[in-house]
């Protein structure tokens, strides 16, 4: 403790709530030699105390300090007493707290935050300065003693940086006085001269750390607005982003090296994305079974790992091996709840830990990193999808050309189809192959599943059909003989492929009709009789050497025939219901009209599902092909008109 | 610090300090002895308080009216600066505090 006319007395208390009370006696003690009126001695007193108390709860381990344990800094006191001002400073090395803009008595039945309110009522000026090393409360009472011949008129000066103090009564002819003999060049008295140097002394104290303070704090906004600039332009090299990024970081931190780990999508393991030192090769870190390691703990604690001289890293942990003997820690990289990464930071001294300060700045860039991360990767993802959707759609046009353009003019008879997929390509598929004038191939089948592998296995198929049917007219063999050609194919993926094949004499009026595990193909007589036709048959892809039953079908005057894939009676409706065979056949029964077309009954039927199905989107691709009497004089015209269409799911099916 | 039972009155002195550094100690002491008592005096006259005894002499009345215990809690010749700090924050209202 030192004392001078214009006393000074500097006390240091280390962390702890009980060191307040003997520090205080002390303060107390000082303050009471200045002579200070009871009241100010007494309010001193109270307000230093809660000073003290506020700086020890903010500097202490485990407290709202983030540094929790890793760094205890004391609490230092620095009072200042002339005839006119007792001026207290407490500053301490926490991470500090946000000073209210208004500070209220609290509910009387409230057990804590009193303090403040305390400190503001009894001193006459209170300025809170957090900053980058420290935090400096100052508290200031203008003493009621008038002294007017104060050797120290002229020193009353405050040290605080902020805003003036309540104007003082001062004496007028002492400070002319000062004035007169500084202007005379005459030398002050001793006392004076050491009262003003050591307010000085105090003043430039606060003015460095202030300016040290707005240096760090416009360093750390000129990288944030660098980095800003960056976020959300849609660049998408993360390398070069957290390079730039984390060199203002090292600079701003005070730190030698960083290393950014990023989680790969679908893994759970951190792979080294970025790190201060070219030459540093860090292996992956499995998040399953490396669980020592300072990284891995941060990921799945989702908390900040510190290490250094007290807390030194694991010797296997891959940090050591590129960085050991130094300090810092390690941040997990999160949005929301997804883990994106962590991010190492450290000193090569042991023994210097970050500050609060430093920790604030971390935090900020490790989460411009979490959202530039994630930016890039939902730009990836953006630009994978709009590749897959071109791709789709060349697929759909691709899946379109394999229906038929037009179909073959036979004598008495007409053709419709369509087809529509629950996605933009689909299983199923119908064809009509011309075998001779007045004989045609009428093909349908559905591909298990949806999607690509489905189209892919339907494009085969098609193919298959096509080739198969140059050999034979039989549609058991062509069957037979597509079955072992794509058996191999489709068992190795377990997929499988139900087919109807109908080879129609129109000359003869007959049908040979085989089945591979499909719905069956259904008949509708002249007097309304629904007749459904199906041949014993395993779906394709089972057996490899799979045999199909064929029958022979003589068809009536005024017979219609429709083959059609499951999605039209498990089509549903709004109350879940199904589209159903039932249905189906009454539907038939009742729209059987001897005088309609293919592409009539098509259309209706297609009207029919659109009605039932409503606004529901298609939960299976829906596909059929009609097969009706057609009389002479209107007999089916090959156009682009009677041709398939195939269409993506939309709830408006299909425009012909 | 002192307790002495004298029939259904609990006279607590020689409290050094009730700070923040001693003031859950303090509360909880106190608190088990709630529900025996109908009256609590608390002599202050050598102690130092802080916020933080305030703190701990509020939450002893709050443990009281919580768990329905009619207990008088009744501050005794605080020091002047003890005294000043009630007045200060109002809690002279919520304690009766007498100068014996």
């Amino acid at each position: 403790m030192t004392r001078s006319t214009g006393a000074t007395c500097r006390l240091s208390l280390p962390t702890e709530l009980e060191a307040v009370r003997d520090t205080v006696a002390l303060a107390h003690r000082f303050l009471a030699e200045q002579n200070l009126e009871a009241q100010d001695l007494v309010a001193c007193e109270l307000a230093l105390t809660e000073a003290c108390n506020n700086a020890v709860a903010y500097s202490r381990p485990n407290s709202q300090n983030p540094l929790k344990g890793g760094h205890q800094a004391s609490v230092h006191l620095e009072l200042f007493c002339d005839a006119h001002i007792i001026e207290m400073h407490v500053i301490d090395h926490g991470s500090g707290f946000e000073w209210p803009d208004q500070i209220d008595l609290p509910d009387s039945s409230e057990e804590h935050g009193r303090g403040l309110f305390i400190i503001k009522s009894l001193m006459q000026d209170v300025s809170y300065l957090r900053g980058r090393d420290q935090n400096r409360l100052i508290m200031r009472i203008h003493r009621k003693t008038m002294v007017d011949d104060s050797p120290e008129g002229d020193a009353r000066q405050s040290s605080g940086l902020e805003a003036p103090a309540p104007r003082r009564r001062v004496n007028n002819t002492t400070e002319r006085a000062s004035e007169t003999a500084a202007l005379s060049g005459r030398t002050p008295p001793p006392e004076q001269l050491a009262a003003v140097q050591q307010k000085l002394a105090l003043s430039e104290h606060v003015i460095g750390t202030m300016a040290k303070e707005i240096c760090f704090r416009s360093e750390e906004l000129a990288a944030i607005f660098r980095s800003t600039s960056e976020l959300g332009t849609g660049g998408d090299d993360l390398a070069a982003f957290s390079d730039r990024l984390l060199n203002d970081l090292l600079q701003l931190a005070s730190a030698d090296w960083f290393v950014l780990r990023l989680v790969p999508k679908q893994e759970r393991k951190l792979v080294m994305a970025s790190a201060s030192r070219r030459e540093v090769a860090l292996p992956p870190v499995d998040l399953v079974d490396q669980q020592d390691s300072a990284e891995c703990k941060a990921a799945l604690s989702r908390s900040d790992v510190l290490f250094g001289k007290s807390q030194p890293l694991n010797p296997a942990d891959p940090l050591a091996s590129a960085f050991c003997g130094g300090c810092g820690l390690v941040k997990p990289i999160f949005m929301g709840e997804m883990l994106l990464g962590t991010l190492a930071v450290g000193r090569n001294e042991s023994e210097c830990p970050f500050l609060p300060n430093h920790l604030q700045v971390i935090q900020t860039f490790s989460e411009f990193l979490a959202i530039q991360t994630l930016n890039i990767r939902l730009h990836q993802e953006h630009l994978n999808h709009r590749l897959t959707s071109r791709e789709l759609d060349i697929a759909r046009s691709i899946q379109e050309s394999l229906l038929p353009k037009r179909f073959p003019k036979l004598a008495g008879y007409g053709l419709a189809g369509f087809c529509i997929n629950a996605r933009q390509v689909g299983g199923d598929f119908f064809d009509v192959v011309p075998l001779s004038d007045d004989k045609v191939l009428l093909v349908i089948a559905d591909v298990m599943g949806k999607g690509v592998p489905a189209a892919l296995f339907a494009a085969t198929l098609h193919t298959l059909v096509r080739t198969v049917a140059e050999w034979t007219h039989r549609p058991a063999e062509i069957l037979e003989r597509v079955n072992r050609l794509i058996f191999e194919e489709l068992s190795s993926v377990d997929m499988f492929i139900t087919a109807q094949m109908a080879v129609l004499d129109a000359r003869k009026r007959r049908l040979m009709v085989a089945n591979a595990g499909h719905c069956p193909l259904v008949l509708t007589h002249h007097d309304g009789h629904v007749e459904a036709i199906s041949p014993e048959g395993m779906p394709l892809g089972i057996v490899a050497e799979a045999t199909f039953e064929q029958m022979p079908i003589s068809l009536q005057e005024h017979v219609s025939a429709v083959l059609y894939t499951d999605g039209l009676t498990e089509a549903r409706n709004a109350h879940g219901q199904f589209f159903g065979q039932n249905r189906f056949f009454n539907w038939l029964q009742q729209h059987h009209a001897l005088d309609k077309t293919a592409e009539q009954l098509s259309d209706a039927l297609r009207a029919e599902l659109k009605s039932f199905q409503g606004e529901i989107s298609l939960s299976d691709d829906q596909t059929f092909l009609v097969l009706a009497e057609q009389i002479s004089d209107v007999e089916a015209q090959p156009s682009e008109a009677m041709g398939a269409k195939i269409s993506p799911a939309l709830n408006t099916p299909i425009a012909q | 610090m002192k307790i002495l039972r004298d029939g259904e009155t609990l006279n607590v002195s020689h409290i050094a300090q009730l700070d923040a550094a001693n003031c859950r100690s303090f509360s909880s002491r106190l608190r088990e002895l709630l529900p025996s008592v109908q009256r609590i005096d608390i002599d202050l006259s050598r102690t130092r308080v802080d916020c933080g005894g305030l703190g701990a002499l509020v939450a002893l009345r709050n443990c009281a009216r919580l768990r329905n215990h009619k207990v008088a809690i009744r501050l005794l010749n605080p020091t002047m600066a003890t005294q000043r700090l009630f007045t200060l924050t109002q809690l002279d209202r919520l304690f009766p505090i007498e100068q014996r």
